[in-house]
């Protein structure tokens, strides 16, 4: 089931790594491009800014980087993988974003 | 294939940008800041402002029609912006949010609080005063966020902070001198605007730095402004209509009648909105102490700005004042980037662990 109709952007994202673990920027824009229906290098730039926003913060840690142009349009663009910290579960928490569940696909 | 040490390159490559833009949101905040001072001076020297009487509280009404109807421009300005970004929707989504969105209301408030205060600053000490007043802000926003939510500043960006604010202090001292000594009955309220400047804006910073965590800084700073403008309308017009009663629904149809109040307004709209833009774009990038601090050089950049529309120079304090304030901006911007790269002092679960390049490409 989608929480499209309920859930901003940057919660998803959020709700996105507390169900599935770890990810790869590419799976995370993956994910957001289908749930919001948008596409196109404007959606997948604000993506990577969200998860740059949430990274500098400490919601989100950075596990591992790669190139690997076959997953990024043919560009030599960094992909990273991140994973949500235990400060971001206690921000999830306190913003009821742990709890506002709309069903993100595990 | 990309080797591994290509890939640490690269990646050290991104963290840099995304550390050197939030430098340039903070300095573009600083200058469309600075640029609000010209139509932010001029909208009083038009009618109806001009004729404001000065005893009675004259100048408090028009400081509040002033500050409403700038509220309001900022308020649409954002609304167009967050339109052209596609992200309306999300501007629905995030305000449903509501443990989510109800910390704008405090941020709208205490920021609300800074411009009013701000506005009768000028009114009754003096512009000079009202700026550096305000320029003091970025202290009482880094601590805030430090006590709050353990934002890390090092001795250095403290260091950084302080010369910044040293500097504003510098430029507009010898006018705030004869300004105090100049100031009429009315004083205590020009310092309490002051006062109000200070602890709104440091305050708004940390408030927002904290709702900006999970949710986008272009929605958030959209909130903000809904309810800035919703304490307006809800609270403090009603007040104001039963104070002032037709004065100030005169005051309100005299301005909204004339051009030139209202260019001034789209004006007053795009600077001051796309500065708040700016600041808010900031925060998660650089922390709520740097990007204030940054965005504190307003102080040397509006003496620019109303020299490029007034020609009259400012004085040599200007030139030492921004000297310092520019070394100060310094300070900040050559701090190690691994300190900057994630801005809270929050234990991590886990860390960067591997740098893997694709072996089959």
């Amino acid at each position: 089931m989608s929480n499209k109709q309920s859930m901003h952007m940057k919660g998803y994202v959020l709700q996105l790594f507390a169900d599935r673990g770890p990810l790869w920027t590419d799976a995370v824009i993956d994910a957001v491009e289908a749930e919001y229906g948008v596409s196109g290098p404007y959606w997948r730039g604000t993506v990577r800014l969200t998860l740059v926003d949430l990274y500098a913060g400490g919601l989100l840690s950075e596990q591992e980087a790669t190139v690997d142009p076959e997953r990024t349009q043919g560009e030599e663009r960094v992909l990273f993988k991140y994973a949500l910290t235990d400060f971001g579960r206690e921000r999830m928490a306190q913003s009821g974003l742990a709890t506002n569940r709309g069903g993100v696909p595990a | 294939m990309t080797s591994p040490t290509q890939i640490d390159e690269l990646r050290n490559e991104y963290r840099n940008r995304q550390v050197r833009w939030g430098f340039i949101w903070a300095l573009t905040c600083a200058v469309l800041w600075g640029a609000w001072y010209v139509p932010g001076s001029v909208i009083y020297a038009e009618s109806p402002f001009v004729d404001a009487p000065t005893s009675g509280g004259g100048y408090l009404l028009a400081a509040v029609v002033v500050t409403i109807l700038n509220a309001v421009a900022v308020l649409i300005a954002m609304a167009v912006w967050v339109a052209v970004l596609g992200k309306t929707k999300d501007y629905g989504r995030t305000l449903r949010q509501v443990k989510i969105s109800r910390w704008y209301l405090p941020a709208g408030l205490a920021g609300m609080l800074a411009i009013f205060g701000s506005v009768v600053a000028i009114a009754y000490i003096g512009a000079g005063f009202s700026a550096v007043a305000a320029l003091l802000y970025p202290i009482v926003g880094a601590l805030a966020a430090r006590a709050w939510y353990g934002e890390t500043i090092t001795k250095r960006a403290a260091l950084g902070i302080v010369v910044i604010v040293l500097g504003g202090v510098v430029i507009f001292a010898p006018g705030i001198l004869g300004e105090i000594s100049g100031a009429g009955g009315g004083a205590w309220l020009g310092y309490l605007g002051g006062v109000c400047a200070i602890v709104g804006w440091g305050l708004e910073g940390a408030i927002a730095g904290r709702a900006l965590d999970v949710s986008d800084p272009d929605v958030g700073l959209t909130l903000r402004f809904t309810a800035e403008v919703a304490i307006w309308l809800v609270i403090v017009v009603p007040i104001c209509s039963i104070a002032a009663g037709a004065t100030f629904w005169a005051t309100i149809g005299a301005a909204l009648a004339s051009p030139t109040v209202l260019l001034l307004l789209v004006l007053l709209g795009l600077t001051f909105g796309f500065c708040y833009v700016s600041w808010y774009k900031s925060f998660p990038l650089i922390g709520v102490g740097r990007g204030q601090a940054i965005a504190a050089l307003y102080g040397p950049l509006a003496l620019v700005w109303l020299y490029v529309f007034t020609l009259e120079p400012p004085g040599l304090e200007f030139v030492i004042g921004g000297l310092i304030a520019v070394i100060g901006s310094f300070v900040l911007f050559t701090e190690k980037r691994d300190v900057l790269e994630v801005l809270r002092a929050v234990p991590a679960r886990s860390t960067r662990t591997s740098t893997s390049a694709r072996q089959e490409a």
